[in-house]
């Protein structure tokens, strides 16, 4: 039996930074800025989130670090590609490959401590729970999966039925209407960024503080762009997004198990990818939030 | 001609001076973390231009930079971001090495044959991007990036199940026989072929009727086509070319370097070649920044070697440049998107 509750729970986890990630993806894409940082800015997460939690003792505080390393990278962005402006992808790309100098000259820097493992987050079933299945499930899921989660209800709540949701998507949307409504538009991506930023660094930290704990150079090899084909694949909205997330954890678990399944590994690794490609595709065009990519010149 | 060359002059200038920021940066954190700045920078600088072999190393590791540069240039100059280099770099180099490996041909037919097939290679990985891009306003972005990760994972399936070296216990393939290696002339001649492929492009992109339709698509997609351009076809070229220039760029590097795809084979040249792209802006450019970059490659290696610094400050002397050449030229940088005549 393959899909049992270990193999969901596996997807789960390797899906829980990602789905992180992916919500900041989609709310920095929502109000128009098209976030190809989030590579480099999940690594920034996952070094300080690593480097918190080891010289605190607290995984908590670490994920706080990340968050906080995300949210000034989300900031330094927004200087970048908001206020100056310059274009979003070329200034995303070369942010990535500096974000790599940074986190690996940091990690070299301070690497003498970090021979030891992070702490783990504790988290068991209660008694009580243990003779339930569904309980049992729902209890092993770990904490931070929840906290996705939880963000996702929140996110989506706020985006689509808050005023100040309306804003950011409106910003994403025209920002000519949004200018001549009043918006001051710099400062909402500004917004939109900075807690796009945190949640890819609080992601970065679930990597590397919630699941690997230890760092490496360049250890998220590509997650933060995983996000973001997740954020296409659900079509900015964030329960597919969700789902996408989950698709991809579900893909990578597979390809864990291959010596159970037989085939290639990379071949399960390769679907996710393919099928983001399907979906843009055949889904229909014109939904995606017309400004992402066009820097506002505006002011 | 007067303003062109006052564009260039300040272009250069400006380069100059992010470089020298970086390289203060770059010396403000050695000495932060108490190693001896001037050693370091000069370790870096000999291990550039100290020896002939040097030299040679750093002309060679420039190659498939450069040729990604182009890759990401030519689709650019029409207003199509092709992220795709590192794919078609893998894919390229797959398919060389599964030709030269798999059959049996005199040496002069076997390597151009190998040429063009990771042409094609390339030009196949891209094709979805460009068809999805023309016909359902997907944007390229997203789906060169997803197909990047496709032709990676799929060169490791392919070197982890079929085309794995018998016996090895690491994921790799055949090494590409002796016969069909590219000779070697001082530096082997995957780095003229690649020279005269730029140099070619860059007298495309400047003299040629094919280079000016570039311009226009890339300056205003519908005055193009409202003057008559067939933007689509137009844009189908350069996108296709650049695939076919991103698989050459592998093979070249499998032909002539490594001689075999396995795991983690490739270095993120195709994103170097976006980096240096911006850099140079025209395909000539394209060459001496993907020669700056390689230098700093080749040169942060010897400044590990030599004084202990690590070589992960390397990625933020590659980088560092670009952003604030971005930076201080983004006040100008969009008007010369919108008029690309005027960036001549």
């Amino acid at each position: 039996m393959i899909f049992d509750p270990e193999f969901l729970l596996s997807a789960l986890r390797i899906a829980t930074p990602l789905m992180i990630v992916a919500l900041g993806v989609l709310i920095a894409e929502r109000a128009g800025v098209l976030f190809l940082g989030v590579e480099g800015v999940m690594l920034c997460g996952a070094l300080f989130g690593i480097l918190g939690a080891v010289y605190t003792g607290d995984p908590w505080m670490g994920m706080m670090c990340g968050l906080a390393a995300g949210v000034v990278a989300g900031l330094v962005s927004a200087a970048l590609i908001v206020w100056i402006p310059t274009d979003q992808v070329v200034m995303g790309l070369a942010m990535n490959i500096a974000a790599i100098g940074v986190t690996s000259f940091i990690f070299r820097v301070t690497a003498d401590d970090l021979q030891q493992m992070s702490p783990t987050i504790d988290w068991t079933v209660p008694a009580w729970a243990a003779d339930n299945a569904v309980a049992t499930f729902l209890f092993s899921v770990p904490p931070l999966a929840w906290l996705a989660i939880i963000l996702y209800a929140v996110a989506w709540y706020v985006l689509f039925h808050s005023a100040p949701g309306l804003l950011l998507r409106s910003v994403g949307q025209s920002v000519k209407a949004a200018n001549s409504a009043g918006l001051n538009v710099p400062w909402v991506r500004t917004v939109a960024l900075a807690i796009a930023g945190g949640l890819s660094g609080l992601g970065g930290a679930a990597l590397t503080v919630g699941w690997v704990r230890s760092f490496s150079d360049d250890i998220t090899a590509g997650r933060g762009f995983i996000a973001l084909a997740a954020v296409y694949f659900g079509r900015w909205y964030p329960r597919w997004t969700l789902f996408g997330c989950l698709l991809f954890g579900i893909g990578e678990a597979l390809a864990l198990r291959t010596q159970v399944l037989g085939g290639n590994p990379h071949l399960y690794l390769m679907i996710p990818y393919v099928l983001t490609v399907c979906v843009l595709a055949f889904a229909e065009s014109g939904r995606a939030p017309r400004e992402v990519g066009k820097p506002y010149e505006g002011r | 001609m007067r303003f062109d060359g006052f564009q260039l002059f300040s272009d250069i200038g400006i380069f100059v001076l992010s470089l020298l920021a970086a390289m203060l940066l770059v010396a403000g954190l050695v000495e932060l973390i108490g190693g001896d700045a001037l050693a370091a920078l000069s370790a870096m600088v000999e291990g550039v231009v100290g020896s002939r072999q040097a030299i040679v190393e750093t002309v060679i590791e420039a190659t498939p930079t450069a040729l990604c540069g182009l890759a990401f240039l030519i689709p650019f100059k029409a207003g199509f971001f092709n992220i795709g280099a590192q794919g078609h770099l893998q894919l390229g180099a797959l398919a060389a090495v599964f030709v030269t490996t798999t059959f049996t041909l005199p040496a002069p037919l076997m390597i151009p044959l190998a040429l063009v097939v990771s042409a094609l290679a390339g030009m196949l990985l891209i094709a979805p991007s460009l068809v999805l891009k023309v016909k359902r306003g997907a944007n390229e972005v997203t789906t060169t990036v997803m197909l990047n990760f496709v032709a990676i994972e799929f060169v490791l399936a392919m070197v982890t199940g079929p085309m794995q070296q018998p016996d090895s216990f690491f994921a790799e393939s055949n090494l590409i026989p002796a016969d069909y290696r590219l000779p070697v002339m001082v530096v082997h001649v995957g780095v003229f072929l690649a020279v005269a492929i730029i140099v070619a492009a860059g007298w495309i992109l400047k003299h040629t009727v094919f280079g000016f339709r570039l311009d226009a698509l890339g300056g205003n997609p519908s005055a193009a086509g409202a003057l008559g351009m067939r933007t689509g076809a137009t844009l189908a070229k350069a996108v296709l070319v650049a695939g076919a220039i991103g698989g050459i760029a592998g093979s070249i590097q499998a032909l002539s370097v490594v001689f075999q795809v396995a795991e983690h084979w490739a270095k993120p040249w195709g994103f170097l070649g976006i980096l240096a792209a911006l850099m140079g802006r025209n395909p000539v450019g394209v060459i001496f920044a993907a020669l700056l970059l390689a230098g700093l490659e080749i040169g942060g290696r010897n400044m590990q070697a030599m004084t202990g610094v690590p070589a992960a400050l390397v990625f933020l002397l590659q980088s560092v440049p670009v952003l604030l050449l971005l930076a201080v030229r983004s006040t100008h940088f969009f008007k010369m998107m919108s008029l690309p005549g005027a960036s001549r």
